[in-house]
């Protein structure tokens, strides 16, 4: 298992370069002069041209990419054009911000998702069923900043109770997690309702209830376990999606997070910034997913003995007459 | 002037602001972004203030006096300590004005200026020499690019340093910035003016950057002024109760542009004034901008020295058709779709949308629109490659001269025409101190500027701030640079 | 009992996966919401009451009447028009975007999975490099890069969406092509193209249709949040994010302008969200009834 993990960790060195190169390929066909930006239209175009040798924008495509490569390994991601201040800095400004949304809809999400999975599984057919599945449809197909908008709608224009913009005090938070939870709940819900569907229709189940169990035992002990797996991966998921910056949901809340901070960098064509946080957004997207991957073989005994994980000796043994939980040997 | 209110409320001490992006740096000449300027404006002061009636008012200098065409003798105020206790002296005006020039951002300004031939003359008497003899020089050191910064401290910091923790002589100092969300300035109990009540103890500089979440901070009571309203948000708010808007000129003007030194589709001055003609700019300038702007009826804003009425009467649709004859018979090609460049502001594309609809109308012509993103356009717009022929741009004549507002007609690298003519009226009203004869000048400026069609101006739009019903004091500012310094609650 | 294996024989794999899609009552209910849906745009010359473009001034800013359905916007343009208009634009980036990433991701995909070693290696970490960018970042670099417009944004949606038809075609492949009618083939003397356009892509399709009608619905999200934040498709076009864009500033006095363009998109992807699930419960062998 160790092993599986150290190939990842290796192999996430020369694709955060490959990410680099592709972002630094792609701001150098963007059209658009930095220097330019930065010094504003009137200025003359010597005092463009002055500011360009500053910046070192003279250098050709190779060396800058180099020396950007060069500095990175060494932990210097550059400062940014506009505010001169550290690229790291700046960044790390904002991921507590972007950080805080990312775990509040998750939280949202599994809370109510597998909740109303559960529900939905469990009682197919009956009107809460039906009612989780309108809401999850709906859910996954409304657009997230146009539910942001009606929400602010609602709540901020027309009850007022609710601020509208920034993100600073918890009422802040609640209409921002709401609006990027309510898309993940859906989801969770969804993937849990169809995962405890097939999980009920195992035969360790219909063993269980056999056995005489209590369907509310067989449900949480043996069934719930099981069918979690997935959605913890999928949980596990939308959480790393939205450290990615809900980039569209914090432009419609001015939060000032990760996402939007990309959009206007991009839009002031400040590479440094675009740059670095493309690469610590990627860096950390894709730890969170080989986390997600390690937990999920870790939860699934399936997986873990393929890497020579020891399987709990207890999953073999009967305890008092019921199976411990476990997936099927 | 009432004072401040002693705090059982703290709002009543302190001012809350909203503004539409974060600053780069708080260094007058770091950035060119107008956020910045209102910012530092409240941390350092100028030699001279602008009272916008022509007239100007000692401030950091007591008096002053023209020495000859190019030199300005200043005398200083004495005891001036800038926020971190030394003294402001010659050699702090000197190195400003060095560093002013130097600096890409503000060399538009003070590019006038010759940094070196400035000199101290004694610890409070200080020359500021011009490469040319150049009238708006109050003008321009009375602008925030203008504010007097201290040598010592940025010799011994660094210029990133003292962009993130400035260092000025101003009302309020520097207390701390959260990256995203604000920048907090504390009052100045040393400030050298005694004369003037500064009334609120703290200020804090908030960044919104959505233009109707900044109204609804206003109504809510977050948010005790908000730059940059939307012009349908001012209708709402000066409706509610306890808000109110405060809307006043600008130094800024949105207008048409063509290029025909490096592309000649649109070289016949006819097709020009055939699509001039063939807009009801009036009818569609009220409706996209409502009390957001005013019909634009010269080449810059009509708070600006000079200005003159050249345009209200250019709609006359058979005039436009007879301009379009003319221009097919000189080989115009009525058949051919056309390019318009903007980029992608809101009221500006409204706009477009109807001037298109316009032109199809009246002319027959085509029109479509291209929007680029701003970082593209302004880099195509200057590359001189002739990309863009026809394009909605603005200018903001931030200084408060009409020299400024009218750079785009000015340089080696204009693009509006290549008249020597214009470009000597416009050198000579530059150089002109007697304030009659520049008036004249301008004028004559306008004229050409009418007669050759370069441009077709659209709108100047207004400065437009909400606030709490509670706020005095406040004067809107043509420049978007507004004075927090004398402001005060009821 | 051998006509009865005769005739269910007969019936093909298609005729029986459709039957099994057609009884899912939600499935079809979102395919008649689908069609309804292109037949509004295709037909919008003729069913809107009014050109996408045609201003007019005093109209300007109405609530939804019998004379404007959802309302006029701030040039007193009709909505209820634009929303028509726009179903043609958003429906065509959605579905050609979704095309770019089958055709580019799949052909990557396939080839990564069929060939193996060094080319599966070369390809997938360069899916994986794509990957690691979260696709809307990918998506809003790649339209700054090339401007506005609907090609372009196309091309951003359908580049953002490579990885992911990279990997289903990939995983489809490499369960396929160690069957055994592949090798019966092979030993035939089938050339490799011959194999893979012949047997291999039609027997991997079933993942990927339902990946791409769930494509399909998040391209169009995409393109509308990408001309929501000011890139991807700019006005005069009627797109449905530019609409939602446009309305934006008019939400506290007039949240019409807003409301009916989501709704359009909404109904969208649910009748795509519908069809996919469908189509995923028709397709998929493992959920025997």
């Amino acid at each position: 298992m160790y092993k599986y993990i150290l190939k990842r960790l290796i192999l996430l060195l020369p694709v955060l370069i490959g990410v680099s190169l592709v972002v630094f390929v792609m701001l150098e066909i963007t059209p658009g002069d930095p220097a330019r930006q930065l010094a504003g239209a009137d200025a003359s175009e010597e005092a463009v041209e002055q500011l360009r040798e500053q910046m070192g924008l003279n250098d050709p495509a190779i060396t800058r990419f180099v020396r950007y490569i060069w500095n990175a390994c060494h932990g210097d991601l550059g400062a940014s054009y506009t505010t001169k201040a550290p690229v790291i800095h700046e960044i790390m400004n904002r991921f507590p911000t972007t950080f805080t949304l990312a775990c509040l809809s998750t939280l949202i999400a599994g809370c109510t998702g597998i909740l109303l999975g559960i529900i939905s599984a469990t009682h197919q057919y009956s009107f809460l069923d039906r009612f989780a599945t309108v809401f999850a449809l709906l859910g996954v197909s409304m657009p997230v900043f146009w539910l942001g908008m009606l929400l602010i709608v609602f709540f901020s224009v027309n009850l007022a109770i609710l601020p509208s913009s920034g993100f600073s005090t918890p009422l802040h938070w609640i209409m921002p997690a709401v609006a990027v939870g309510y898309r993940s709940s859906a989801i969770i819900t969804r993937q849990t309702r169809s995962s405890m569907l097939e999980v009920i229709r195992q035969d360790y189940i219909r063993t269980a209830r056999a056995k005489g169990q209590t369907e509310k035992v067989v449900i949480y002990k043996h069934a719930l376990k099981n069918a979690l797996i997935p959605v913890i991966t999928v949980l596990g998921l939308q959480f790393g999606a939205g450290l990615g910056g809900a980039v569209v949901t914090e432009t419609v809340f001015s939060i000032p997070g990760l996402g939007k901070l990309m959009v206007d960098s991009i839009n002031s064509r400040n590479y440094p910034m675009v740059q670095g946080g493309v690469l610590i957004i990627a860096c950390v997207f894709t730890l969170v997913n080989l986390a997600v991957d390690v937990i999920y073989a870790y939860l699934d005994p399936r997986i873990k003995s393929q890497y020579g994980g020891r399987v709990k000796a207890k999953k073999l043994v009967k305890t008092k007459g019921t199976e411990k939980g476990g997936g099927q040997e | 002037m009432a004072g401040c209110g002693k705090s059982e409320d703290t709002k009543k001490d302190t001012l809350t602001v909203a503004f539409r992006n974060e600053p780069a740096n708080m260094d007058p000449t770091g950035s060119s972004s107008l956020t910045a300027f209102c910012i530092q404006f409240q941390n350092f002061d100028r030699l001279v203030i602008n009272n916008g009636d022509g007239t100007f008012s000692p401030s950091l200098a007591k008096e002053w006096e023209q020495i000859d065409p190019l030199t300005y003798r200043f005398y200083l105020q004495e005891g001036v300590k800038f926020h971190d206790g030394s003294e402001m002296t010659a050699e702090d005006v000197v190195y400003t004005i060095a560093r002013a020039e130097k600096s890409s951002f503000s060399s538009s300004f003070f590019g006038y200026f010759n940094g070196e031939a400035c000199q101290a003359v004694d610890d409070y008497t200080v020359d500021i020499v011009t490469y040319e003899p150049f009238a708006p020089f109050l003008t321009y050191l009375s602008s925030s690019r203008g504010s007097i910064v201290p040598k010592a401290y940025i010799e011994e910091v660094g210029d990133e340093a003292f962009g993130r923790n400035p260092v000025g002589t101003g009302a309020y100092k520097f207390d701390s910035w959260t990256s995203g969300d604000n920048i907090t300035m504390v009052k100045n109990e040393d400030y050298w003016n005694k004369d003037k009540n500064v009334a609120c103890n703290k200020i804090i500089n908030r960044f919104v950057t959505d233009t109707s979440a900044r109204a609804i901070e206003i109504e809510s009571g977050s948010v005790d002024v908000s730059l940059h309203v939307a012009g349908n948000d001012a209708a709402r708010l000066e409706t509610t109760d306890g808000v109110t808007t405060q809307i006043g000129p600008s130094y800024s003007t949105t207008y048409l542009r063509f290029d025909i030194v490096n592309n000649d589709i649109f070289a016949d001055v006819n097709i020009r004034k055939a699509l001039r003609a063939a807009i009801d700019m009036k009818t569609i300038v009220e409706t996209v901008w409502g009390n957001g702007g005013e019909f634009a009826q010269s080449y810059y804003s009509p708070v600006l020295l000079g200005w003159k009425d050249v345009c209200s009467n250019d709609y006359d649709e058979e005039a436009a058709k007879q301009y379009l004859a003319e221009a097919v018979a000189n080989g115009f090609d009525t058949s051919k779709t056309y390019t318009i460049y903007c980029n992608g502001d809101s009221l500006e594309t409204n706009a477009i949308q109807a001037f298109m609809s316009q032109w199809k109308k009246v002319l027959g012509l085509n029109f479509e629109m291209n929007i680029m993103d701003n970082a593209t356009l302004t880099s195509k717009l200057n590359e001189g490659t002739g990309e863009i022929p026809f394009v909605v741009s603005s200018t903001n004549a931030a200084a408060g001269d009409p020299d400024h507002g009218l750079f785009v007609y000015k340089g080696t690298s204009c693009t509006t025409h290549n008249d020597p003519a214009l470009f000597n009226l416009i050198s000579e009203a530059a150089a002109e101190f007697d304030v009659e004869k520049r008036i004249t000048l301008y004028g004559q400026v306008q004229d050409m500027l009418h007669d050759g069609c370069y441009t077709i101006p659209i709108v100047n739009t207004n400065a437009i701030y909400g606030l709490n019903a509670a706020v005095q004091g406040l004067k809107t500012d043509p420049g978007y640079v507004p004075d927090f310094t004398s402001v005060y609650f009821e | 009992m051998s006509e009865q294996v005769l005739s269910t024989k007969k019936k093909s794999m298609g005729a029986e996966k459709f039957h099994a899609f057609m009884k899912n009552k939600l499935a079809v209910a979102g395919a008649v919401l689908l069609i309804i849906m292109i037949l509004l745009a295709a037909f919008s010359p003729v069913i809107a009451p009014y050109g996408f473009d045609e201003q007019n001034y005093e109209a300007a800013r109405q609530t939804p009447s019998l004379s404007h359905l959802a309302g006029t916007d701030e040039l007193g343009r009709d909505i209820f028009s634009r929303i028509l208009y726009g179903g043609r634009v958003s429906l065509t980036i959605g579905i050609i975007s979704v095309g770019i990433g089958v055709l580019c991701g799949g052909s990557l995909g396939i080839l990564a999975a069929y060939y193996g070693g060094t080319a599966e290696t070369i390809i997938m970490r360069f899916i994986d490099i794509l990957m690691a960018i979260p696709s809307i970042i990918l998506s809003i670099s790649i339209c700054a890069a090339l401007g506005s417009g609907i090609v372009n944004t196309m091309i951003a949606v359908g580049i953002s969406s490579i990885p992911t038809y990279a990997r289903v075609f990939r995983s489809s492949v490499i369960s396929e092509k160690s069957k055994e009618y592949i090798e019966a083939a092979r030993a035939v003397g089938a050339g490799n193209a011959r194999i893979i356009l012949k047997h291999i892509i039609p027997n991997s399709l079933a993942p990927v249709i339902v990946q791409a009608s769930l494509g399909v619905a998040q391209a169009i999200t995409t393109a509308a949040s990408l001309s929501f934040i000011g890139l991807g498709i700019q006005p005069p076009n009627p797109e449905w994010g530019a609409l939602l864009s446009g309305g934006r500033q008019y939400i506290r006095d007039f949240p019409h302008m807003v409301v009916y363009p989501g709704i359009a998109i909404m109904l969208t992807v649910l009748a795509l969200n519908l069809i996919g699930d469908g189509l995923r419960d028709a397709l998929d062998p493992r959920l025997k009834r």
